[in-house]
C-alpha cells in the first residue's frame, strides 16, 4: 500500500478551520458575512466569555430550506458561486462555502433557519463534524447558528485563545468593520446576556459612524468622493488634529468588505503628509467601488486582503481624491476648552434639544422658511434679501436630501452646506485687529469669531510652501555669498551629501569641497535673507543624515525645504510689526494647507462666536 | 538733588541715552537714566551693560547736588508732554519730584546702589575725526552689517584706523560696504568691531559736523567722547571676514550712472517684485539698460536707461534691496558699477572713498 493517502472529510475541514477560524472574532466574522449574504436587515449577535463558550448570530434574512440546510456541514456546498466565471464575479461576501463546515469541525453548532414560504422551520446541530438529519422546529423567519465551545475537540488551539476581554474586544471589532460596510443593517451585539451595542439602521455613513465612533468624531468627518476610471471613492476623513496613535481607526472597504491594503494605507498616510505629526496616523473611513474584474478577492481565506488589477491607479486615485479634498478644506485645528461640569449638562440640554427640533422638522417639513437666527445679523439678512424658498420648494428640496441620505449615495449636500459656513474665514477685520501676545501667537477676529495662530509655525509653513511651489517652477533665486560659509561634517554625514547635491541645488543651495570634513556654501536661496546659510545647511545636513537611506528624492526635497522653512521663519519670540501680522494673515489665506505646520502641528486655531457664547452661557 | 531744567535739551538727551536701554531687561535699574546733578552741571546716564552713555545737559541750574534713577520711559513721557520751557527736577530718598508749571509728577525711584558705572577712557592715545565725516562713515556702512547673524563678528562694523585715515568696513555675507575718511589725527592702528548698537547710538550724537570726536580703543572696549557725550562698549568678539580678499579687482566693464537716476530705475523696477521675489535682472547692451524685476504673484515691472556702454552685452542679477539701500545713502551724484560676467560680484563705487561689493543672485 502506498504512503500517499486521501485525508478524511473532518481533517481536511480542521486543517482548513486553522485558516479560517483563528479566534471567536472569525466565527463572528464568517456568520456575519453569511447573514448579510442572506440579505438580512438586522442581525444579532450575543456571545457568552468572549465568544469563547458561546456565540450566537440571529438574522432576519432568507433562511434555508430542509435541503440546504442539509447541506450545511458540506464543504464547498455554497449558494453563492456554481461555476469558475462567477469567481471573477464576486458580488457575494462569502463564497468559497468552507465557513461553515470548518467552524463545525471545531466546535458545536446548532442551526435553526426557515425560509418566507414554509411554515416551520429546520434545525440541523454538529458536534466536532458528528451531525444528523434536519429536524422541524418552530422558528421565526431567517437564520440562528450557535456555536458553543469553540475549539473544544482541538485543545492546542483553545490554549492559544487569549482572556476574555481580548477576545471581545476581537469581536467587537469585527462586528465594527461589517457594520460600517453595511451601514443600512440593524446590528446589536451582546456580551454575557448585557447588550454592548445596538446600532439601528442608518440612512448613512455619518450616522452610522456616530453609533460606533461617538457624535465628536463624527461631526468632523470630512466628506471626499470620486468616480474616475472605474474606481468609485466615498471617504469620510478626519480632520488631521483627530488624528491617533495608531493606524487601527483606519476603515477601508472595499465592494462592501472590509479590507487591508498597503497601497491605500499608503495613499491616506501620504494625502495627510504634513498636516498631522510624523508618528501620528489619521482616521479615515474609506469606501472603495469597483467591477469585480477589477481586483481580485480570493488571495487569502478570510479575503481580507485583496490584490488590485492596477494597483497604482488605486493608489494614485485615493491620494487624489484626498489631496483635492483637503485643499478645499479648511482644516484648522478647533479650539477645545474643557467644560465645567454645569456647562456639560448645559451643552447636553442644548443637544437634545436641537435633535428634538430636527426629529420635528424632520417629520414635517415646515410649511413656511424659517427665520435663521444665526449669531449677529448676517442670518436674518440674508434670508430677507434672498426671499427664502416656498414651503413647497423646501418640502421638496428636503425631501431629496432625506432621499440621498437615506440611500447612502455620495450626495453630500447636506455636509458640503454645514462645511461651506466654516468655510476659511481668516480675514482680519477691516480695522486689521491683529494682537500678538507673548511674541508668540497672534489673535484676529474672523468672520464668524476668531482665530489664535502660532506665529512661527504659520510662517514656517507659508515659506514652504512659496518654496516648494518656486522649487516646482525652477524659479528659485540663489544669493551668492561674499564668503563662503563652511560648514563641518562627519564622514557619515559627507556621504550623504554628496548623493544630495542635486537636490540641494534644485532649492538653490550651492556647497563646493572645503577640506576633507568640510563644504562650504557658496549660494543660499535669496529669499531667505534672514536664515543664517551656514547655520541653516547645518540643520539640513542633521536632518537628512536622521532619514532613511533609501528614502526617495522627493522626500529629501521636503525635509530640505522644511528645514529652511524652519529657519527662515520669524520665531517665538520675535516681536512682529502691523504689517507683518496682517502680511501673514493674508498670506497665509494664498497657502495651501495652511492649517498646519510642515511637521504637521496646527498653525491655527479657530473658535466661533457659536462657541464662544456657549462657554459665556449666553444661549 | 534739585535742578531746573531746561525741557528741549533735557528732552533731547533723554531721547539720545534711553536709545542704549533694552527694552523688557529684567533689571529694573537697567530701565531707568541716572541722572547725576554736581555742581558743574547734570547728566544723564544709561546702560545695557554692553554700551553706556553719559550724556551732559547744558541749560542746567543745579539748585542742589545729588543723584538718582528714575524709570526712563515715564520720565521721557512726562518731558515730552510738558508744555513749559523748563522743568524741575527733585529727587529724595525714595522718590523723584517733577514739577512743571500746572503738573507735578512723583516717581518712586530705585536704588542707585545697583546701576552700573559706565567705563571713562584711561588716558591713552585715541583717534581725533570730525563728527559730519564720522557720521557719513556710520550711515556708508551700517546698512550693510548683518543684524543677527551666528556668526558675531559681523554683527557690527570694523574699524580699522591706519595713520591719518580711518576705514569702515560692514558685510552681512551676501554684500560689503567699505568706507574711508582722513582723520584729524591718528594714533592707533588697532583692528575693532564695533556693536550695530552702539553705531547707532553714536550716529544720534553726532549732531554738529564740526565738532571734534575722540575715539580710543581699550581692553575690548571703544571710548568715544564728545563734547556732551561719552559713549562706552564692548567691541564684538571675533575675527571679522577677510574684506581684502573678497573685493574683486579684476572687473573690467566699468559703467558710470547718474546715482539718482539708477535709484530711481531700481526702485520702479522692483516695485513688482515681493519680499522673496527673484531679484532684478540688468541687461547690459550698446548704451542701454534694461532693468527688470518680476514676482510670479505679481508681475513684471521693466525700465529702460541710456547709458554709456561699449562692452559686450552683459546680464547679471542683483536682490535690489542691496542695491537700493547703497544707492540711498552715496551721497554723491555719480555713481560707478564694475562687472565682469554674470555670476561675479559687481562693485559700486562712489568719489574715491566709498566702495560696495554686492554678491550676484542666480536668476532661472
Amino acid at each position: 500500500m502506498g504512503q500517499i493517502q486521501i485525508l478524511p472529510e473532518l481533517l481536511v475541514n480542521k486543517i482548513a478551520a486553522g485558516e479560517v477560524v483563528e479566534r471567536p472574532a472569525s466565527v463572528v466574522k464568517e456568520l456575519l458575512e453569511n447573514a448579510i449574504d442572506a440579505g438580512a436587515g438586522r442581525i444579532d449577535v450575543a456571545v457568552e466569555d468572549g465568544g469563547k463558550r458561546l456565540i450566537q448570530v440571529t438574522d432576519d434574512g432568507a433562511g434555508m430550506g430542509r435541503e440546504d440546510i442539509a447541506l450545511a456541514w458540506t464543504a464547498h456546498a455554497t449558494s453563492k458561486l456554481s461555476n469558475a466565471e462567477d469567481l471573477l464575479a464576486i458580488k457575494t461576501m462569502g463564497f468559497r462555502g468552507e465557513a461553515l463546515a470548518s467552524i463545525a469541525s471545531v466546535s458545536r453548532v446548532r442551526i435553526v433557519s426557515r425560509t418566507v414560504d414554509n411554515e416551520a422551520g429546520y434545525e440541523v446541530s454538529c458536534e466536532g463534524g458528528d451531525s444528523h438529519e434536519p429536524r422541524p422546529t418552530a422558528a421565526a423567519v431567517g437564520t440562528s447558528v450557535w456555536v458553543r465551545d469553540l475549539f473544544f475537540n482541538v485543545p492546542a488551539r483553545r490554549k492559544f485563545l487569549k482572556g476574555t476581554s481580548t477576545e471581545t474586544s476581537h469581536v467587537c471589532e469585527q462586528l465594527t468593520r461589517v457594520a460600517l460596510a453595511q451601514s443600512q443593517v440593524h446590528f446589536t451585539l451582546s456580551h454575557n446576556g448585557r447588550k454592548n451595542l445596538d446600532l439601528p439602521a442608518a440612512s448613512n455613513l455619518r450616522e452610522r459612524i456616530t453609533g460606533l465612533f461617538g457624535d465628536e468624531l463624527a461631526q468632523t468627518l470630512i466628506e471626499a468622493d470620486s468616480d474616475e476610471r472605474r474606481i468609485r471613492i466615498q471617504a469620510l476623513l478626519a480632520p488631521p488634529d483627530m488624528s491617533r496613535t495608531s493606524s487601527k481607526w483606519q476603515y477601508f472597504f472595499l465592494n462592501g468588505r472590509y479590507i487591508r491594503d498597503r497601497f491605500i494605507q499608503h495613499a491616506v498616510r501620504e494625502a495627510y503628509r504634513g498636516l498631522i505629526e510624523a508618528n501620528r496616523f489619521p482616521v479615515a473611513f474609506l469606501y472603495l467601488q469597483m467591477a469585480p474584474e477589477m481586483v481580485d478577492v480570493n488571495v487569502h481565506p478570510t479575503k481580507i486582503e485583496v490584490r488590485f488589477r492596477d494597483s497604482n491607479a488605486v493608489h494614485s486615485q485615493v491620494l487624489g481624491t484626498l489631496r483635492e479634498r483637503f485643499l478645499k478644506s479648511d482644516l484648522s485645528s478647533r479650539m477645545r476648552i474643557e467644560q465645567g461640569e454645569g456647562g456639560q449638562a448645559d451643552g447636553e440640554k442644548t443637544e437634545q434639544i436641537r435633535r428634538a427640533v430636527a426629529d420635528f422638522l424632520k417629520a414635517s417639513p415646515p410649511s413656511q422658511a424659517p427665520l435663521a437666527f444665526g449669531p449677529g445679523s448676517g442670518g436674518y439678512s440674508r434670508s430677507r434679501h434672498n426671499k427664502g424658498p416656498t414651503g413647497q420648494e423646501l418640502r421638496e428640496e428636503l425631501n431629496k436630501l432625506f432621499e440621498a441620505d437615506r440611500q447612502g449615495s455620495s450626495s453630500t449636500t447636506q455636509s458640503e452646506r454645514l462645511e461651506a459656513q466654516a468655510e476659511p474665514t481668516i480675514r482680519a477685520t477691516a480695522a486689521g485687529a491683529v494682537l500678538q501676545l507673548h511674541r508668540m501667537y497672534l489673535v484676529a477676529e474672523t468672520d464668524d469669531g476668531l482665530i489664535i495662530v502660532d506665529q512661527h509655525a504659520l510662517h514656517e509653513r507659508i515659506l514652504y510652501e512659496q518654496l516648494s511651489q518656486r522649487v516646482g517652477r525652477g524659479q528659485v533665486a540663489s544669493q551668492q555669498l561674499l564668503v563662503p560659509m563652511p560648514v563641518e561634517l562627519t564622514n557619515q554625514q559627507r556621504a550623504m551629501l554628496d548623493k544630495v547635491q542635486e537636490i540641494l541645488s534644485q532649492v538653490g543651495i550651492e556647497l563646493v569641497d572645503f577640506g576633507p570634513t568640510a563644504v562650504a556654501v557658496q549660494a543660499f536661496p535669496a529669499m531667505l535673507d534672514r536664515a543664517d546659510p551656514g547655520a541653516a545647511v547645518q540643520d539640513i545636513v542633521d536632518r537628512l543624515v536622521e532619514m532613511p537611506t533609501d528614502s526617495a528624492a522627493e522626500q529629501v526635497l521636503e525635509e530640505v525645504l522644511a528645514s529652511m522653512a524652519c529657519k527662515a521663519a520669524v520665531k517665538a519670540g520675535d516681536k512682529l510689526s502691523e504689517e507683518e501680522m496682517s502680511q501673514l494673515l493674508a498670506d497665509a489665506e494664498f497657502a495651501e494647507r495652511s492649517s498646519n505646520c510642515p511637521h504637521g502641528r496646527p498653525t491655527i486655531l479657530k473658535m466661533s462666536l457659536a462657541e464662544l457664547e456657549k462657554q459665556f452661557k449666553r444661549t | 538733588m534739585k535742578a531746573i531744567c531746561n525741557r528741549a535739551s533735557l528732552l533731547e538727551a533723554l531721547h539720545v541715552t534711553s536709545a542704549a536701554i533694552t527694552p523688557r531687561t529684567p533689571k529694573p535699574a537697567l530701565q531707568c537714566v541716572l541722572v547725576d546733578c554736581q555742581e558743574e552741571g547734570l547728566t544723564v546716564v544709561a546702560t545695557d551693560l554692553q554700551v553706556g552713555i553719559r550724556y551732559r545737559l547744558e541749560q542746567v541750574e543745579v539748585k542742589q547736588a545729588g543723584r538718582g534713577l528714575i524709570p526712563a520711559d515715564r520720565f521721557l513721557a512726562i518731558v515730552r508732554e510738558c508744555p513749559d520751557d523748563t522743568l524741575s527736577v527733585e529727587i529724595g530718598e525714595s522718590s523723584c519730584r517733577i514739577d512743571t508749571s500746572d503738573s507735578h509728577f512723583t516717581l518712586n525711584t530705585s536704588e542707585v546702589e545697583g546701576f552700573p558705572a559706565v567705563r571713562e577712557a584711561n588716558g591713552q592715545d585715541g583717534l581725533k575725526i570730525k563728527a559730519g565725516l564720522l557720521r557719513g562713515m556710520i550711515h556708508r556702512t551700517l546698512f550693510a552689517a548683518a543684524k543677527e547673524s551666528s556668526r558675531y563678528a559681523i554683527n557690527g562694523v570694523l574699524w580699522a584706523p591706519e595713520g591719518k585715515n580711518l576705514m569702515m568696513v560692514a558685510t552681512d555675507g551676501r554684500r560689503l560696504a567699505q568706507v574711508q575718511a582722513e582723520l584729524i589725527s591718528g594714533g592707533t592702528e588697532a583692528t575693532a568691531i564695533v556693536p550695530t548698537k552702539t553705531m547707532s547710538l553714536l550716529d544720534r550724537c553726532l549732531v554738529e559736523a564740526e565738532e571734534q570726536v575722540w575715539v580710543g580703543f581699550q581692553e575690548n572696549r571703544i571710548v568715544i567722547i564728545l563734547p556732551r557725550v561719552t559713549i562706552s562698549s564692548t567691541l564684538v568678539e571675533g575675527t571679522f571676514p577677510k574684506y581684502n580678499e573678497v573685493i574683486p579687482h579684476d572687473n573690467t566693464v566699468k559703467v558710470k550712472f547718474k546715482a539718482d537716476a539708477l535709484l530711481s530705475a531700481f526702485r520702479r523696477a522692483s516695485l513688482l517684485t515681493t519680499e522673496n521675489s527673484q531679484g532684478v535682472r540688468m541687461q547690459f547692451s550698446k548704451d542701454r539698460l534694461v532693468l527688470t524685476g518680476r514676482a510670479a504673484e505679481t508681475g513684471e515691472g521693466k525700465v529702460e536707461l541710456g547709458i554709456e556702454y561699449g562692452y559686450d552685452d552683459l546680464e547679471v542679477g542683483f536682490n535690489p534691496h542691496y542695491v537700493l539701500e547703497a544707492l540711498r545713502v552715496v551721497g554723491t551724484e555719480e555713481i560707478s558699477l564694475e562687472l565682469k560676467a554674470a555670476n561675479t560680484p559687481g562693485v559700486f563705487r562712489s568719489g574715491d572713498d566709498f566702495l560696495y561689493v554686492v554678491m550676484p543672485v542666480s536668476l532661472s
